[in-house]
C-alpha cells in the first residue's frame, strides 16, 4: 500500500510543474479550424463593395429565422454593393441562431460567411441581436491582409484550402477586426452620400415577417 | 485574579443550576461542559494547569461528548416542567444545608501546613482576600511530575486497581452489546 | 510573569500578542483556502484564482466580502440556540489552541523574558490538546441543530472519528514527551538543537502527521463533510458568516497540526544548521509549517476518501497499536540508557 500511495504522490508532484492547459479564456482562446461554425461576418469585395445583395436568401434559408434583412435599391452613383439592391439593415440573432452554416449555403455572392469567433456571452439581452455594423468586415479588410477572404469560417469556398492544419486564432482575427472598427466608416465605399432611412418597423425576432 | 475567580464561579453555579434545571438533555449536557469548562479555568488561575489541562481533555473533551453524543441519537423529547412538590422542596434545602456545611468546614480548616497544599486551596478560595499563591509556589507541589511521581509511587496501587478496573468495564460493555446483537 | 515590565506593560504586551495571533490566524486561513486552491489547480493543470489581483492574490479578500455579503440563511425546526452556537465555537476554540504555540525561542531583554506565544502554561502541548478535543462539539452540536439528515450523519461520523483518533494523536506525541520530559513547548523546541525528534521518532511523527489529518478533517479521512455522500455533512445547513467560521476553524485547524508536528518533531524555530542561526526562528517556523501544509494540501489532492468503517480500523487497529509500540521502545530505550 505504502508504495502506490508513493506512486501517486510523486505522480501529482510531477503534474505540479507541468504548464497548465487550461487556457485563460476570454484572453487566451483555443484556435479554431478553418471551418468553424462561429460568429458570422459579411465580407466585402476586394474592391471595397458590399458582396451582399440584400436578396434574402439567407433569412429563408435559416430554420430559425434568426436572420433580419431590410433590402434598399442601390444608388447608381453610390453603390453600396454590385447588384440592385443591398442590404441597409442585417441583423442577426445570435441567441436564436443555431450555427448550422444554412445561410452561408444558401448565399449567391459568398456574403456570408461563419466565423472563428465563439465568445459571445453578453451582459445584455439586447447586444446579443448583432448588427450590419457589427458583422461587416471593414475597409480595408482584415481578411484581404493576407489569406484569401474566403478562407475566413464555414460555407466559404474553401478549394485550395483543404489542408490548412492550423486554425484560426479568433482572438487576433478579432482584434484585427474590432481595431479596424475604431475608424468611423465614411472612407468605406459604399457608405460615402448614401443615407438609408429604414422604415420603422416593429420587430419581433423573425425579421423575415416584416419585411416583405 | 479574585474578580475572575468570583466571575468564574458565579459562571459554573449559573451553568449547574441550568444543568438541573433544563428541560432539555442536550442542554443539560451542555450546561455540565460550561460548568466543567469553568472549573477548569479556576484551575488554570489557580497555577493547576495540569488539572486543568486534564479536566478539559478528559471530562469536556473526551466523557461529555459521549454524553451529548448518546442525547442527540436518542433525541429525547423535552420533559414537561417539573413541578413544585415536596421533593423538590427537600431537595433545595438539602443542597442549601450541604452548600453551606462545605463553606463553612472549608473556611475554618483552611490551613497551609508546612508550606505544603493539602486542601486548602478551597479555603483560600473561599476567602478570597487572603488568596495569594504563586506560580512558583504551585509548581513546586502540583505540576505533572509531582502527579506523576504520586501517581507511580506512593497511589500506585489504587491507580492500577482504577485502571483494571475501568478496563473491565469496558470489556464488559464490549461483551454485553456483542453478545445481545448476536441473540436477535 | 508581570515582574520587570510593571503591570500595564504586561498587559500591553498581552493584548498585542492577542491582536497579532488574530490578524495572523485570519490572514493564515485566508491564504490556505488561496494556496489550497492555487496548488490544487496546479496538481489538475490548471491555473487556479488569477481574476483578483495579480496571480489571484487579493482572491481571499473578495471571498470575505462575499461571505459577508451572502444571505444568511436557516433551515426551519433547527435548535436555534446551538445552530447559532455551534461556529462560533469552532472559531474561539481553534483561536485558543493558537494561542499556546511558541512561534520564536523565549526573548530576554534586561530582566524581561519575552515568550512567542500568547498563554505561556508549563503544559502547552497539553493545553492545545485540550482546546482542539473541544471542537468535537462545534462540529456535532452543528450537525444536530440544523435539523437536516446531512448534517446529523456528518455530525455522527465527526464525533466518532475525532473521539478515536484523538488517542491516535496522543500516542503519537507520547514519544517525544518522553524523549523531552517535558509538556512545554519551548522546552520541547529546545531539547530538539542538534537533533530534530523526527530523527529519533520518525514512526511517531508519522502517526502524528496521518492522525492529525483525520483530527483536520482532512481528506483522505474528511468523512465529516464528505461531498459526494453528505452534500457538505456537518455545515451543509450554513451559510454565510456561519459558514465562514467553520471555514476558518478548519484551515486553523490545519496551521495548529502542522504547528504542532513542527514544534515536536521539526525543532520549532531552530534553523536546520548551526550556521543559518542568522536568520530569525520564525522564518523557520513559517518556512517548516508552509511545507507540512503543502504536504497536507498535496495529501487532499492526491488521495481518495477512506470507507467509514476501515476509517475506524484503521484507527484502531493500525495507529493505535502503532503508537503504543513506539511508546513501549521509546521507553525501553530510555530505560536501557539511564541504565
Amino acid at each position: 500500500m505504502l508504495k502506490e500511495i508513493a506512486q501517486g504522490m510523486a505522480f501529482t508532484l510531477r503534474q505540479m510543474f507541468r504548464k497548465p492547459i487550461t487556457l485563460n479564456y476570454p484572453e487566451e482562446q483555443k484556435p479554431t479550424f478553418p471551418r468553424h461554425r462561429g460568429r458570422h461576418m459579411l465580407h466585402r469585395y476586394d474592391n471595397g463593395l458590399e458582396r451582399c445583395i440584400g436578396c434574402e436568401l439567407c433569412a429563408g434559408a435559416c430554420p430559425v429565422g434568426c436572420i433580419y434583412v431590410l433590402p434598399a435599391e442601390n444608388d447608381p452613383e453610390h453603390p453600396v454593393s454590385p447588384g440592385e439592391r443591398y442590404a441597409a439593415r442585417y441583423e442577426i440573432n445570435l441567441m436564436r441562431c443555431i450555427y448550422c452554416g444554412y445561410c452561408a449555403e444558401a448565399c449567391p455572392t459568398e456574403a456570408i460567411t461563419l466565423g472563428p469567433r465563439y465568445d459571445l456571452a453578453d451582459y445584455r439581452r439586447e447586444h446579443t441581436v448583432v448588427t450590419k455594423d457589427e458583422l461587416l468586415e471593414s475597409w480595408p479588410s482584415f481578411t484581404t491582409g493576407g489569406a484569401k477572404p474566403s478562407v475566413l469560417g464555414a460555407g466559404a469556398d474553401q478549394r485550395g484550402h483543404e489542408k490548412l492544419e492550423s486554425g484560426v486564432d479568433p482572438v487576433k482575427a478579432w482584434d484585427a477586426f474590432e481595431e479596424s472598427h475604431i475608424h468611423p466608416d465614411e472612407a468605406t465605399p459604399g457608405h460615402g452620400g448614401l443615407e438609408v432611412t429604414p422604415p420603422t418597423v416593429k420587430r419581433t425576432g423573425s425579421g423575415e415577417g416584416e419585411s416583405r | 485574579m479574585n474578580w475572575a475567580l468570583w466571575l468564574l464561579g458565579a459562571i459554573a453555579v449559573i451553568s449547574a443550576i441550568s444543568l438541573i434545571w433544563s428541560s432539555h438533555a442536550l442542554y443539560s449536557a451542555l450546561s455540565l461542559v460550561v460548568t466543567i469548562c469553568a472549573l477548569s479555568v479556576i484551575f488554570l488561575i489557580l497555577n493547576a494547569q495540569f488539572l486543568f489541562a486534564v479536566q478539559i481533555i478528559v471530562y469536556a473533551g473526551a466523557v461529555m461528548v459521549l454524553f451529548v453524543f448518546i442525547i442527540a441519537l436518542l433525541n429525547p423529547r423535552a420533559e414537561e416542567r417539573p413541578r413544585v412538590d415536596w421533593h423538590m422542596v427537600l431537595g433545595i434545602l438539602a443542597s442549601i444545608v450541604a452548600a453551606v456545611g462545605v463553606w463553612t468546614m472549608a473556611g475554618s480548616t483552611a490551613v497551609v501546613q508546612n508550606g505544603k497544599i493539602r486542601g486548602a486551596v478551597v479555603g483560600r478560595i473561599a476567602h478570597p482576600s487572603s488568596f495569594a499563591y504563586t506560580e512558583q509556589a504551585v509548581n513546586a507541589h502540583g505540576n505533572v511530575q509531582t502527579i506523576a511521581g504520586q501517581l507511580f509511587t506512593t497511589y500506585l496501587l489504587p491507580f492500577e486497581v482504577s485502571s483494571l478496573l475501568l478496563l473491565v468495564a469496558a470489556a464488559g460493555a464490549v461483551y454485553l452489546t456483542h453478545h445481545a446483537r448476536k441473540g436477535l | 510573569m508581570v515582574g520587570a515590565i510593571g503591570f500595564w506593560g504586561w498587559v500591553g504586551i498581552v493584548v498585542l500578542k492577542a491582536v497579532i495571533i488574530l490578524i495572523f490566524v485570519a490572514t493564515a486561513a485566508a491564504y490556505m483556502s488561496y494556496a489550497e486552491r492555487k496548488v490544487s489547480a496546479r496538481i489538475q493543470l490548471r491555473h487556479g484564482p488569477n481574476r483578483v489581483g495579480p496571480l489571484g492574490l487579493l482572491q481571499p479578500l473578495a471571498d470575505v466580502v462575499k461571505l459577508f455579503f451572502k444571505e444568511n440563511t436557516a433551515p426551519k425546526g433547527r435548535e436555534r440556540f446551538l445552530f447559532l452556537l455551534a461556529p462560533s465555537i469552532a472559531g474561539a476554540v481553534a483561536i485558543f489552541a493558537f494561542a499556546a504555540i511558541p512561534v520564536n525561542g523565549p526573548t530576554t531583554i534586561g530582566s524581561f523574558t519575552l515568550h512567542w506565544d500568547l498563554i505561556h502554561v508549563n503544559v502547552g502541548l497539553l493545553f492545545i490538546l485540550a482546546m482542539t478535543s473541544l471542537g468535537v462539539y462545534s462540529i456535532f452540536l452543528g450537525g444536530y441543530a440544523a435539523n437536516s439528515k446531512y448534517s446529523l450523519l456528518g455530525g455522527l461520523r465527526s464525533a466518532a472519528q475525532l473521539i478515536s483518533y484523538e488517542m491516535a494523536v496522543a500516542f503519537a506525541i507520547m514519544g517525544v514527551i518522553i524523549l523531552s520530559g517535558s509538556l512545554d513547548m519551548e522546552q520541547i523546541v529546545t531539547k530538539q538543537t542538534g537533533l530534530w525528534f523526527i530523527f529519533l521518532q520518525p514512526l511517531a511523527f508519522f502517526l502524528y502527521f496521518i492522525a492529525g489529518l483525520a483530527e483536520g478533517n482532512r481528506l483522505p479521512f474528511d468523512l465529516p463533510e464528505a461531498e459526494s455522500e453528505l452534500g457538505a455533512g456537518y455545515h451543509t445547513e450554513y451559510s454565510s458568516m456561519k459558514f465562514a467560521f467553520y471555514f476558518l476553524a478548519e484551515y486553523i485547524n490545519m496551521v495548529i497540526i502542522c504547528s504542532i508536528a513542527t514544534t515536536l518533531f521539526l525543532g520549532g524555530w531552530l534553523p536546520p544548521f548551526a550556521f543559518l542561526s542568522f536568520i530569525p526562528g520564525v522564518i523557520w517556523y513559517l518556512v517548516k509549517i508552509s511545507l507540512l501544509l503543502f504536504t497536507m494540501i498535496w495529501i487532499r489532492f492526491t488521495l481518495p476518501r477512506f470507507r467509514y468503517d476501515r476509517l475506524m480500523n484503521f484507527g484502531w487497529k493500525v495507529l493505535l497499536p502503532l503508537g503504543l509500540m513506539n511508546i513501549v521502545v521509546t521507553g525501553v530505550v530510555i530505560a536501557l540508557r539511564a541504565a
